[in-house]
């Protein structure tokens, strides 16, 4: 073998590693930031537009909408990649909003905007920690949305709704379709 | 002084190998899910996962998922050493000749 065949080989490893990690992503990732893109463009519009009474029932449900939703692909992607510790990731979830609720407890009150703030960057701070743990693109997201939404809460706090909706709700589907399309 | 390995050696070996060398400790994949990652055909890969398999690089378990039969892969600990050193015999001798 000579020095180029040696180089084609390693390149050859590298796409494939790359090829791979990109499938898992794809059916992953992709997935999941459509699921949770479509939760927070319509959670945040309704937290712009509706009363609080209301905007909290549209929350709940568009929760329990991505949870089984994510489930769903989740099961669908564990069928075909199996990774035992795969139950650490939703014990990293419960955790985290674990967590959050305590230092909630400890900060209230909190008023409208500063709720809404706290809720997404403990988000974004998930994505971002889940994301070094187990996917690139994931790691990005978390901190973009925390650094669009501290740019919303400090230029526009009356519009933090609507900014939400599309940065970050819209930002996901935008990545979601386009690990979709560009990761096959 | 690593050495090179006849088996890994051919391209899609070395390609199967390096996908399953992506996957964490004790993760598997399933055979369809590889073949798309690789765009090889069944028969390629099936052929290619049964040589490593022979050699012990590669372990095998097939099961059933919604009672669908599945074959999930993943790499032992000889192939994973294997592919190390494949990998580590490559790199020297790209620096033995700069």
């Amino acid at each position: 073998m000579d020095p180029s065949q040696a180089s084609e080989s390693l390149a050859l490893i590298e796409q494939a590693g790359n090829a791979t990690r990109r499938a898992m992503a794809r059916a992953g990732a992709g997935y999941q930031f459509i699921i949770w893109g479509l939760v927070w463009l319509f959670g945040y519009l309704g937290t712009q537009l509706l009363e609080n009474e209301a905007s909290g029932y549209l929350w709940l449900m568009l929760d329990c909408f991505g949870v089984v939703a994510s489930a769903y692909a989740i099961i669908r992607l564990s069928r075909r990649v199996r990774s035992p510790g795969a139950w650490k990731f939703g014990i990293f979830w419960l955790l985290l909003l674990a967590f959050g609720g305590l230092m909630m407890w400890v900060v209230w009150p909190l008023d409208a905007e500063e709720y809404v703030l706290f809720i997404t960057l403990l988000i974004a701070m998930g994505y971002a920690l889940f994301g070094l743990w187990a996917s690139t693109p994931l790691l990005i997201a978390g901190i973009v949305i925390a650094i669009l939404a501290i740019l919303g809460w400090h230029f526009l706090p009356t519009y933090l709704g609507f900014w939400l909706a599309f940065t970050g709700g819209g930002g996901l589907i935008g990545a979601g379709l386009y690990i979709l399309r560009a990761w096959k | 002084m690593p050495e090179f390995d006849p088996i890994i050696h051919q391209p899609v070996r070395l390609r199967i190998m390096a996908a399953l060398a992506a996957l964490s400790k004790g993760e598997s994949m399933e055979f369809t899910f590889l073949r798309d990652a690789l765009d090889l055909t069944d028969g390629n890969l099936g052929a290619h996962l049964r040589k490593l398999e022979e050699a012990g690089y590669v372990r095998l378990e097939k099961t059933f998922v919604d009672r669908k039969p599945r074959t999930f892969a993943e790499l032992t600990a000889a192939g994973q050493r294997a592919f190390d050193e494949h990998v580590r015999a490559l790199k020297d001798l790209i620096r033995s000749a700069e």
